[in-house]
Protein backbone atom coordinates (compact mmCIF):
# COMPACT_ATOMS: atom_id res chain seq x y z
CA UNK A 1 0.00 0.00 0.00
CA UNK A 2 2.89 2.38 0.80
CA UNK A 3 4.15 1.37 -2.18
CA UNK A 4 1.38 2.26 -4.04
CA UNK A 5 1.21 6.02 -2.40
CA UNK A 6 4.96 6.41 -3.18
CA UNK A 7 4.56 5.73 -6.97
CA UNK A 8 1.23 7.93 -6.98
CA UNK A 9 3.39 10.90 -5.50
CA UNK A 10 6.25 10.28 -7.73
CA UNK A 11 4.38 10.75 -10.45
CA UNK A 12 2.35 13.86 -9.39
CA UNK A 13 6.10 15.22 -8.36
CA UNK A 14 7.72 14.35 -11.54
CA UNK A 15 4.49 15.73 -13.59
CA UNK A 16 3.50 18.61 -11.91
CA UNK A 17 7.84 19.84 -11.87
CA UNK A 18 7.74 20.57 -15.83
CA UNK A 19 4.55 21.70 -15.90
CA UNK A 20 4.60 24.23 -13.58
CA UNK A 21 8.00 24.86 -14.79
CA UNK A 22 6.51 25.33 -18.58
CA UNK A 23 3.75 27.67 -17.25
CA UNK A 24 6.04 29.97 -15.12
CA UNK A 25 9.12 30.22 -16.77
CA UNK A 26 8.17 31.47 -20.06
CA UNK A 27 5.97 33.99 -18.27
CA UNK A 28 9.05 35.15 -15.94
CA UNK A 29 11.01 34.98 -19.04
CA UNK A 30 8.73 37.44 -20.97
CA UNK A 31 8.21 40.03 -18.13
CA UNK A 32 11.97 39.78 -17.23
CA UNK A 33 12.85 40.68 -20.74
CA UNK A 34 9.95 43.41 -21.23
CA UNK A 35 12.00 44.66 -17.99
CA UNK A 36 15.07 44.59 -19.68
CA UNK A 37 14.23 46.06 -22.41
CA UNK A 38 12.10 48.43 -21.26
CA UNK A 39 9.23 47.35 -22.30
CA UNK A 40 5.94 45.94 -20.53
CA UNK A 41 5.82 42.57 -20.92
CA UNK A 42 2.48 40.49 -21.37
CA UNK A 43 0.18 42.08 -18.27
CA UNK A 44 -3.25 41.74 -19.93
CA UNK A 45 -4.88 38.55 -18.66
CA UNK A 46 -5.11 38.22 -14.95
CA UNK A 47 -3.38 40.54 -12.50
CA UNK A 48 0.20 41.52 -13.61
CA UNK A 49 -0.08 38.82 -17.12
CA UNK A 50 -0.35 35.62 -14.62
CA UNK A 51 -2.52 34.16 -16.32
CA UNK A 52 -0.83 34.12 -19.58
CA UNK A 53 1.00 31.01 -19.97
CA UNK A 54 -2.63 29.41 -19.19
CA UNK A 55 -4.58 31.47 -22.15
CA UNK A 56 -1.23 30.62 -24.77
CA UNK A 57 -1.69 27.00 -23.90
CA UNK A 58 -5.34 26.96 -24.66
CA UNK A 59 -4.93 28.51 -27.43
CA UNK A 60 -2.22 25.99 -28.39
CA UNK A 61 -4.61 22.79 -27.14
CA UNK A 62 -7.79 24.25 -29.67
CA UNK A 63 -5.26 24.63 -32.98
CA UNK A 64 -4.98 21.47 -35.49
CA UNK A 65 -3.30 19.11 -34.80
CA UNK A 66 -1.02 18.55 -38.34
CA UNK A 67 1.46 15.95 -39.06
CA UNK A 68 2.97 16.76 -42.30
CA UNK A 69 2.40 14.44 -45.26
CA UNK A 70 5.85 12.64 -45.89
CA UNK A 71 6.82 12.96 -42.45
CA UNK A 72 7.48 9.32 -40.56
CA UNK A 73 3.98 9.28 -38.53
CA UNK A 74 5.08 6.84 -36.19
CA UNK A 75 8.57 8.93 -34.93
CA UNK A 76 6.88 12.35 -35.83
CA UNK A 77 4.40 11.23 -32.65
CA UNK A 78 6.64 9.32 -30.37
CA UNK A 79 9.83 11.51 -30.47
CA UNK A 80 8.12 14.49 -28.33
CA UNK A 81 7.37 11.83 -25.95
CA UNK A 82 10.94 9.97 -26.03
CA UNK A 83 12.30 13.77 -25.23
CA UNK A 84 9.64 13.83 -22.37
CA UNK A 85 11.73 11.27 -20.65
CA UNK A 86 14.05 13.32 -19.52
CA UNK A 87 12.67 15.59 -16.72
CA UNK A 88 10.30 13.68 -15.47
CA UNK A 89 12.78 10.76 -14.92
CA UNK A 90 15.59 12.70 -13.33
CA UNK A 91 13.44 14.62 -11.14
CA UNK A 92 12.93 11.54 -9.62
CA UNK A 93 16.73 11.66 -8.24
CA UNK A 94 16.53 15.27 -6.83
CA UNK A 95 16.45 15.40 -3.03
CA UNK A 96 14.00 17.87 -2.13
CA UNK A 97 14.87 17.83 1.42
CA UNK A 98 16.31 15.52 3.72
CA UNK A 99 15.38 11.76 3.15
CA UNK A 100 12.89 13.09 0.77
CA UNK A 101 13.79 11.94 -2.61
CA UNK A 102 11.95 9.52 -4.96
CA UNK A 103 14.42 7.33 -5.78
CA UNK A 104 17.69 7.65 -3.44
CA UNK A 105 19.88 5.71 -5.71
CA UNK A 106 23.59 5.46 -4.70
CA UNK A 107 24.85 6.26 -8.32
CA UNK A 108 22.17 9.14 -8.45
CA UNK A 109 24.54 11.71 -10.46
CA UNK A 110 25.56 9.25 -13.01
CA UNK A 111 22.15 8.61 -13.78
CA UNK A 112 21.32 12.60 -14.29
CA UNK A 113 23.24 12.50 -17.01
CA UNK A 114 22.48 9.14 -18.53
CA UNK A 115 18.75 10.49 -18.24
CA UNK A 116 20.27 13.75 -20.47
CA UNK A 117 21.21 11.69 -23.66
CA UNK A 118 17.18 10.51 -24.40
CA UNK A 119 16.30 14.49 -24.61
CA UNK A 120 19.20 14.11 -27.53
CA UNK A 121 17.31 11.09 -29.38
CA UNK A 122 14.14 13.06 -29.42
CA UNK A 123 15.58 16.07 -31.03
CA UNK A 124 17.42 13.95 -33.25
CA UNK A 125 14.00 11.89 -33.66
CA UNK A 126 11.99 14.98 -34.20
CA UNK A 127 14.48 16.18 -36.83
CA UNK A 128 14.15 13.43 -38.67
CA UNK A 129 10.90 12.29 -39.02
CA UNK A 130 9.58 15.59 -40.36
CA UNK A 131 10.80 15.26 -43.78
CA UNK A 132 12.02 18.57 -43.82
CA UNK A 133 15.63 19.94 -44.27
CA UNK A 134 15.46 22.87 -41.48
CA UNK A 135 13.96 19.93 -39.42
CA UNK A 136 17.08 17.63 -39.99
CA UNK A 137 19.70 20.29 -40.00
CA UNK A 138 18.42 21.78 -36.62
CA UNK A 139 18.26 18.35 -35.06
CA UNK A 140 21.81 17.20 -36.34
CA UNK A 141 23.45 20.50 -35.05
CA UNK A 142 21.78 20.51 -32.12
CA UNK A 143 22.91 16.81 -31.20
CA UNK A 144 26.34 17.60 -32.29
CA UNK A 145 26.51 20.40 -29.97
CA UNK A 146 25.05 18.56 -27.01
CA UNK A 147 27.19 15.42 -27.42
CA UNK A 148 30.08 18.19 -27.15
CA UNK A 149 28.91 20.35 -23.97
CA UNK A 150 28.46 17.04 -22.22
CA UNK A 151 32.00 16.29 -21.82
CA UNK A 152 32.34 19.55 -19.78
CA UNK A 153 29.31 18.86 -18.37
CA UNK A 154 30.44 15.33 -17.05
CA UNK A 155 34.07 16.28 -16.12
CA UNK A 156 32.77 18.88 -13.73
CA UNK A 157 29.81 16.41 -11.90
CA UNK A 158 32.71 14.71 -11.63
CA UNK A 159 34.87 16.86 -9.82
CA UNK A 160 31.75 17.55 -7.52
CA UNK A 161 31.42 13.66 -7.07
CA UNK A 162 35.08 13.55 -5.74
CA UNK A 163 35.14 16.06 -3.47
CA UNK A 164 31.78 14.25 -1.99
CA UNK A 165 33.52 11.09 -2.46
CA UNK A 166 30.10 9.26 -3.53
CA UNK A 167 28.12 9.31 -6.50
CA UNK A 168 24.70 9.78 -4.29
CA UNK A 169 22.62 13.13 -4.77
CA UNK A 170 21.94 12.76 -1.26
CA UNK A 171 25.64 12.63 -0.05
CA UNK A 172 26.46 15.97 -2.14
CA UNK A 173 23.87 17.95 -0.34
CA UNK A 174 25.14 16.31 2.85
CA UNK A 175 29.06 17.21 2.45
CA UNK A 176 27.28 21.01 1.52
CA UNK A 177 26.30 21.21 5.46
CA UNK A 178 29.38 24.06 6.36
CA UNK A 179 30.11 25.35 2.73
CA UNK A 180 28.90 25.22 -0.48
CA UNK A 181 30.38 23.63 -3.41
CA UNK A 182 30.59 27.18 -5.53
CA UNK A 183 32.65 28.64 -3.40
CA UNK A 184 35.24 25.53 -3.44
CA UNK A 185 34.84 24.70 -7.06
CA UNK A 186 34.08 28.29 -9.09
CA UNK A 187 35.33 26.87 -11.79
CA UNK A 188 33.53 23.99 -12.06
CA UNK A 189 30.45 26.17 -11.52
CA UNK A 190 30.99 28.86 -14.21
CA UNK A 191 31.99 26.16 -17.00
CA UNK A 192 28.84 24.24 -15.58
CA UNK A 193 26.49 27.34 -16.50
CA UNK A 194 28.16 27.40 -19.97
CA UNK A 195 27.74 24.08 -20.64
CA UNK A 196 24.41 24.54 -19.14
CA UNK A 197 23.12 26.56 -21.60
CA UNK A 198 24.80 24.63 -24.59
CA UNK A 199 22.91 21.37 -23.65
CA UNK A 200 19.52 23.15 -22.88
CA UNK A 201 20.07 25.29 -26.41
CA UNK A 202 19.83 28.38 -24.94
CA UNK A 203 21.18 31.66 -26.02
CA UNK A 204 24.45 32.17 -26.70
CA UNK A 205 24.24 28.35 -27.66
CA UNK A 206 20.39 28.37 -29.68
CA UNK A 207 21.63 27.36 -32.74
CA UNK A 208 19.35 24.75 -33.14
CA UNK A 209 16.64 27.22 -33.03
CA UNK A 210 18.60 30.38 -35.23
CA UNK A 211 15.34 31.25 -37.01
CA UNK A 212 17.74 33.29 -39.69
CA UNK A 213 19.32 30.43 -40.70
CA UNK A 214 16.91 26.95 -39.61
CA UNK A 215 13.49 28.71 -39.62
CA UNK A 216 12.37 26.76 -36.17
CA UNK A 217 15.45 24.02 -36.36
CA UNK A 218 13.99 20.79 -35.57
CA UNK A 219 10.38 21.79 -34.17
CA UNK A 220 9.91 23.29 -37.43
CA UNK A 221 6.76 21.40 -38.67
CA UNK A 222 5.44 20.75 -34.95
CA UNK A 223 2.48 22.96 -34.87
CA UNK A 224 -0.34 23.18 -31.91
CA UNK A 225 -0.04 21.59 -28.39
CA UNK A 226 2.94 19.26 -29.95
CA UNK A 227 4.53 22.62 -30.51
CA UNK A 228 3.85 23.60 -26.62
CA UNK A 229 4.94 20.03 -25.36
CA UNK A 230 8.70 20.92 -26.81
CA UNK A 231 8.76 24.60 -25.96
CA UNK A 232 6.91 24.67 -22.91
CA UNK A 233 7.40 21.05 -20.65
CA UNK A 234 10.48 19.91 -22.64
CA UNK A 235 12.41 22.81 -23.09
CA UNK A 236 11.46 24.46 -20.00
CA UNK A 237 11.25 21.05 -18.02
CA UNK A 238 15.13 20.47 -19.06
CA UNK A 239 15.63 24.07 -17.54
CA UNK A 240 14.10 22.88 -14.39
CA UNK A 241 15.84 19.88 -14.59
CA UNK A 242 19.14 21.48 -15.12
CA UNK A 243 18.74 24.37 -12.30
CA UNK A 244 17.86 21.48 -9.70
CA UNK A 245 21.24 19.21 -10.53
CA UNK A 246 23.06 22.96 -10.28
CA UNK A 247 21.29 23.92 -7.03
CA UNK A 248 21.53 20.01 -5.21
CA UNK A 249 25.82 20.33 -6.92
CA UNK A 250 26.72 23.72 -6.25
CA UNK A 251 24.29 25.56 -4.08
CA UNK A 252 23.54 23.25 -1.45
CA UNK A 253 20.77 21.62 -2.66
CA UNK A 254 17.47 22.18 0.08
CA UNK A 255 20.16 23.23 2.68
CA UNK A 256 19.48 26.88 4.03
CA UNK A 257 19.48 29.43 7.14
CA UNK A 258 16.75 28.29 9.52
CA UNK A 259 16.13 25.33 8.78
CA UNK A 260 16.71 23.00 5.25
CA UNK A 261 13.32 22.75 3.25
CA UNK A 262 12.40 22.41 -0.22
CA UNK A 263 11.67 26.03 -0.27
CA UNK A 264 15.08 26.80 -0.02
CA UNK A 265 15.62 24.25 -3.17
CA UNK A 266 12.85 26.03 -5.00
CA UNK A 267 13.91 29.88 -4.27
CA UNK A 268 17.97 28.59 -5.37
CA UNK A 269 16.65 26.99 -8.73
CA UNK A 270 14.33 30.16 -9.34
CA UNK A 271 17.74 32.49 -9.17
CA UNK A 272 19.48 29.71 -11.30
CA UNK A 273 16.26 29.92 -14.26
CA UNK A 274 16.52 33.92 -13.90
CA UNK A 275 20.36 33.25 -14.66
CA UNK A 276 18.86 31.59 -17.96
CA UNK A 277 16.85 34.16 -19.02
CA UNK A 278 19.07 37.10 -18.16
CA UNK A 279 21.76 35.23 -20.33
CA UNK A 280 18.85 34.91 -23.23
CA UNK A 281 18.27 38.89 -23.18
CA UNK A 282 22.01 39.79 -23.19
CA UNK A 283 23.90 37.57 -25.34
CA UNK A 284 24.43 37.59 -29.18
CA UNK A 285 24.47 34.00 -31.07
CA UNK A 286 27.53 32.01 -31.47
CA UNK A 287 27.98 30.31 -34.87
CA UNK A 288 28.55 27.26 -35.28
CA UNK A 289 32.00 26.97 -35.70
CA UNK A 290 32.67 29.04 -32.64
CA UNK A 291 30.83 27.14 -30.13
CA UNK A 292 32.55 23.79 -30.93
CA UNK A 293 35.97 25.76 -31.02
CA UNK A 294 34.66 27.00 -27.31
CA UNK A 295 33.87 23.23 -26.30
CA UNK A 296 37.16 21.86 -27.63
CA UNK A 297 39.69 24.03 -27.29
CA UNK A 298 38.67 26.07 -23.86
CA UNK A 299 36.20 24.24 -22.06
CA UNK A 300 37.37 20.83 -22.14
CA UNK A 301 40.90 22.14 -21.53
CA UNK A 302 39.78 24.18 -18.65
CA UNK A 303 37.86 21.39 -16.75
CA UNK A 304 40.56 18.69 -17.35
CA UNK A 305 43.23 20.43 -15.78
CA UNK A 306 40.82 21.45 -13.03
CA UNK A 307 39.96 17.44 -12.64
CA UNK A 308 43.62 16.68 -12.47
CA UNK A 309 44.96 19.64 -9.73
CA UNK A 310 41.69 18.82 -7.83
CA UNK A 311 42.26 15.08 -7.74
CA UNK A 312 46.07 15.93 -6.96
CA UNK A 313 45.37 18.03 -4.11
CA UNK A 314 43.20 15.07 -2.59
CA UNK A 315 45.11 12.24 -2.89
CA UNK A 316 48.20 14.60 -1.11
CA UNK A 317 45.99 15.90 1.34
CA UNK A 318 43.42 13.52 2.18
CA UNK A 319 42.41 14.74 5.67
CA UNK A 320 41.99 18.88 4.65
CA UNK A 321 42.01 19.14 0.82
CA UNK A 322 38.86 21.39 0.62
CA UNK A 323 41.57 24.90 0.94
CA UNK A 324 43.98 24.48 -1.51
CA UNK A 325 41.49 23.49 -3.87
CA UNK A 326 39.35 26.41 -3.19
CA UNK A 327 42.81 28.53 -3.65
CA UNK A 328 43.19 26.69 -7.03
CA UNK A 329 40.18 27.15 -8.31
CA UNK A 330 39.30 30.71 -7.44
CA UNK A 331 43.05 31.49 -8.34
CA UNK A 332 42.70 30.32 -11.88
CA UNK A 333 38.50 31.24 -12.25
CA UNK A 334 40.00 35.00 -12.06
CA UNK A 335 42.65 34.19 -14.17
CA UNK A 336 40.44 32.78 -16.93
CA UNK A 337 38.08 35.79 -16.28
CA UNK A 338 40.89 38.51 -16.55
CA UNK A 339 42.50 36.50 -19.35
CA UNK A 340 39.71 36.13 -21.26
CA UNK A 341 39.50 39.39 -23.64
CA UNK A 342 43.02 39.85 -24.02
CA UNK A 343 44.29 36.65 -24.59
CA UNK A 344 41.91 33.83 -25.60
CA UNK A 345 38.79 36.17 -27.32
CA UNK A 346 41.55 37.38 -29.18
CA UNK A 347 43.20 33.87 -30.30
CA UNK A 348 39.77 32.53 -30.86
CA UNK A 349 39.10 35.36 -33.55
CA UNK A 350 42.39 35.77 -35.28
CA UNK A 351 42.25 32.04 -35.62
CA UNK A 352 38.50 31.97 -37.14
CA UNK A 353 38.95 35.23 -39.13
CA UNK A 354 42.58 33.63 -40.56
CA UNK A 355 44.23 37.39 -39.24
CA UNK A 356 48.10 37.52 -38.01
CA UNK A 357 48.35 37.76 -34.50
CA UNK A 358 49.24 41.54 -33.75
CA UNK A 359 46.26 42.62 -36.26
CA UNK A 360 43.50 44.92 -35.02
CA UNK A 361 40.10 43.49 -35.42
CA UNK B 1 16.27 -5.57 -3.49
CA UNK B 2 14.64 -8.98 -4.45
CA UNK B 3 12.83 -9.42 -7.89
CA UNK B 4 10.26 -12.15 -8.90
CA UNK B 5 10.69 -14.38 -11.84
CA UNK B 6 7.80 -12.42 -13.30
CA UNK B 7 9.80 -9.29 -13.13
CA UNK B 8 12.57 -11.38 -14.74
CA UNK B 9 10.11 -12.86 -17.64
CA UNK B 10 9.08 -9.06 -18.68
CA UNK B 11 12.93 -7.43 -18.35
CA UNK B 12 13.60 -10.51 -20.85
CA UNK B 13 11.17 -9.78 -23.32
CA UNK B 14 12.19 -6.29 -23.59
CA UNK B 15 15.47 -7.24 -24.05
CA UNK B 16 14.73 -10.10 -27.03
CA UNK B 17 11.86 -8.62 -28.46
CA UNK B 18 13.25 -5.84 -29.76
CA UNK B 19 16.49 -7.53 -30.72
CA UNK B 20 14.06 -9.77 -33.00
CA UNK B 21 12.82 -6.68 -34.15
CA UNK B 22 15.85 -5.04 -34.96
CA UNK B 23 16.98 -7.68 -37.46
CA UNK B 24 13.60 -7.64 -38.86
CA UNK B 25 12.71 -3.57 -39.53
CA UNK B 26 13.56 -2.60 -43.23
CA UNK B 27 14.13 1.18 -42.51
CA UNK B 28 17.38 1.35 -40.48
CA UNK B 29 16.14 4.60 -38.23
CA UNK B 30 13.41 1.97 -37.00
CA UNK B 31 16.34 -0.99 -36.58
CA UNK B 32 18.36 1.64 -34.89
CA UNK B 33 15.55 2.80 -32.35
CA UNK B 34 15.32 -0.71 -31.66
CA UNK B 35 18.38 -1.33 -30.72
CA UNK B 36 18.11 1.48 -28.22
CA UNK B 37 15.15 -0.10 -26.94
CA UNK B 38 17.13 -3.62 -26.41
CA UNK B 39 20.04 -1.72 -24.96
CA UNK B 40 17.38 -0.18 -22.25
CA UNK B 41 16.25 -3.66 -21.52
CA UNK B 42 20.21 -4.23 -21.17
CA UNK B 43 20.08 -1.71 -18.39
CA UNK B 44 17.07 -2.98 -16.49
CA UNK B 45 18.64 -6.45 -16.47
CA UNK B 46 21.36 -5.04 -14.54
CA UNK B 47 18.72 -3.18 -12.25
CA UNK B 48 17.34 -6.59 -11.36
CA UNK B 49 20.83 -7.30 -10.39
CA UNK B 50 21.65 -4.83 -7.98
CA UNK B 51 23.87 -3.63 -10.42
CA UNK B 52 22.58 0.28 -11.03
CA UNK B 53 26.08 1.54 -12.02
CA UNK B 54 26.15 -0.81 -14.43
CA UNK B 55 22.77 0.43 -15.61
CA UNK B 56 23.50 4.34 -15.56
CA UNK B 57 26.76 3.50 -17.64
CA UNK B 58 24.56 1.17 -20.07
CA UNK B 59 22.34 4.10 -20.83
CA UNK B 60 24.70 6.80 -20.84
CA UNK B 61 27.16 4.99 -23.18
CA UNK B 62 24.90 2.71 -25.58
CA UNK B 63 21.91 5.14 -25.47
CA UNK B 64 23.45 8.42 -25.05
CA UNK B 65 26.70 8.00 -26.84
CA UNK B 66 26.90 4.71 -29.66
CA UNK B 67 23.08 5.04 -30.17
CA UNK B 68 23.14 8.78 -30.84
CA UNK B 69 25.95 8.39 -33.41
CA UNK B 70 24.72 5.67 -35.03
CA UNK B 71 21.26 7.65 -35.88
CA UNK B 72 23.51 10.58 -36.80
CA UNK B 73 25.23 8.45 -39.52
CA UNK B 74 22.41 6.86 -40.96
CA UNK B 75 20.89 10.66 -40.93
CA UNK B 76 23.48 11.65 -43.00
CA UNK B 77 23.96 9.55 -44.95
CA UNK B 78 20.87 8.13 -46.37
CA UNK B 79 18.30 10.01 -48.25
CA UNK B 80 14.96 9.32 -46.21
CA UNK B 81 13.26 9.53 -49.44
CA UNK B 82 15.42 7.29 -51.73
CA UNK B 83 14.48 3.26 -51.72
CA UNK B 84 15.59 1.28 -49.13
CA UNK B 85 17.95 -1.03 -50.41
CA UNK B 86 19.59 -3.70 -47.95
CA UNK B 87 23.51 -3.07 -48.18
CA UNK B 88 24.26 -6.75 -47.37
CA UNK B 89 21.59 -8.79 -49.17
CA UNK B 90 23.63 -10.21 -51.64
CA UNK B 91 25.47 -11.47 -49.20
CA UNK B 92 22.43 -12.92 -47.19
CA UNK B 93 23.77 -16.73 -47.52
CA UNK B 94 27.27 -16.03 -45.80
CA UNK B 95 24.63 -15.65 -42.52
CA UNK B 96 24.06 -19.19 -42.39
CA UNK B 97 27.82 -20.17 -41.55
CA UNK B 98 27.92 -16.86 -39.87
CA UNK B 99 25.13 -17.85 -37.52
CA UNK B 100 26.08 -21.36 -37.43
CA UNK B 101 29.09 -20.63 -36.08
CA UNK B 102 28.43 -17.85 -33.42
CA UNK B 103 25.31 -21.04 -32.23
CA UNK B 104 28.46 -23.38 -31.69
CA UNK B 105 30.33 -20.52 -29.51
CA UNK B 106 27.24 -19.51 -27.48
CA UNK B 107 26.35 -23.88 -27.12
CA UNK B 108 30.19 -24.29 -25.99
CA UNK B 109 29.65 -21.05 -23.44
CA UNK B 110 26.08 -21.76 -22.15
CA UNK B 111 26.72 -25.66 -21.82
CA UNK B 112 29.93 -24.90 -19.39
CA UNK B 113 28.66 -21.88 -17.45
CA UNK B 114 27.51 -22.54 -14.18
CA UNK B 115 24.65 -20.59 -13.72
CA UNK B 116 23.90 -19.90 -9.71
CA UNK B 117 19.97 -20.29 -8.86
CA UNK B 118 18.12 -18.16 -6.27
CA UNK B 119 20.86 -16.72 -4.33
CA UNK B 120 20.75 -13.13 -3.50
CA UNK B 121 21.88 -10.78 -6.25
CA UNK B 122 25.41 -9.14 -5.74
CA UNK B 123 26.09 -5.83 -4.94
CA UNK B 124 28.76 -4.48 -6.78
CA UNK B 125 29.76 -1.26 -4.58
CA UNK B 126 31.14 1.75 -6.90
CA UNK B 127 34.48 1.82 -4.95
CA UNK B 128 34.76 -2.28 -5.53
CA UNK B 129 34.56 -1.55 -9.47
CA UNK B 130 36.68 1.39 -9.38
CA UNK B 131 39.59 -0.88 -7.80
CA UNK B 132 39.26 -3.41 -9.61
CA UNK B 133 38.97 -1.63 -13.10
CA UNK B 134 41.98 0.67 -12.29
CA UNK B 135 44.22 -1.53 -10.32
CA UNK B 136 43.62 -5.35 -11.71
CA UNK B 137 41.90 -4.79 -14.96
CA UNK B 138 44.40 -1.40 -15.54
CA UNK B 139 46.60 -2.27 -18.20
CA UNK B 140 43.49 -3.65 -20.58
CA UNK B 141 41.46 -0.75 -19.58
CA UNK B 142 44.27 1.19 -21.45
CA UNK B 143 44.45 -0.62 -24.31
CA UNK B 144 40.89 0.10 -24.76
CA UNK B 145 41.78 3.57 -24.59
CA UNK B 146 44.37 3.67 -27.12
CA UNK B 147 42.22 1.70 -29.64
CA UNK B 148 39.44 4.37 -29.09
CA UNK B 149 42.49 7.19 -29.41
CA UNK B 150 43.57 5.42 -32.54
CA UNK B 151 40.11 5.47 -34.04
CA UNK B 152 39.58 9.10 -33.10
CA UNK B 153 42.78 10.08 -34.96
CA UNK B 154 41.94 8.20 -38.33
CA UNK B 155 38.59 9.40 -37.93
CA UNK B 156 40.54 13.15 -37.57
CA UNK B 157 42.50 12.22 -40.68
CA UNK B 158 39.94 11.47 -43.08
CA UNK B 159 38.56 13.93 -42.55
CA UNK B 160 41.08 16.60 -42.97
CA UNK B 161 41.95 14.67 -46.12
CA UNK B 162 38.04 15.14 -47.62
CA UNK B 163 38.45 19.34 -46.81
CA UNK B 164 41.61 19.73 -48.79
CA UNK B 165 40.84 21.16 -51.80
Amino acid sequence: MSFAIHLVAALVIALAVPLLSALAFPFGLRRIWGFMGDRLGPNRVGPQGLFQALADSLKLFIKEDITPSGSDRLLFTLAPVIAFITPVLAISLIPFSKGFTIANLNVGLVFIVAFGSFAVLGILLAGWASHNKYSLLGGLRSVAQMVSYEIPMILNIIIIAMLVGSLSLGDVVGAQGKIWYIAVQPLAFIVFIIAGMAELNRTPFDLPEAESELVGGYMTEYGGMRFGFFYGLIEWGNVAIWSLTGATLFLGGWRGPFAGSPGWLILKVLVLTFVVIWFFATFPRLQVDQLMNFAWKVLIPLSLVNLGVTGLLIILLPDNFLPPVAAFSWVSVTAVIVLFQPVLRKALVHKRLKLNPGTRN
Amino acid sequence: MQFSTPVFYIVAALVIIPAVLMVMFRNLIYSAIAMIACFIGVAAVFVTLNAELLAASQLLIYVGAISILILFAIMLTRSRSGAVNLFFHRQAWMALPAAAALAVVLGAVLGTARFSAGDTPKNPATGNLASLLFNQYAFPFELASLVLLAAIIGTVLLAKKESRP
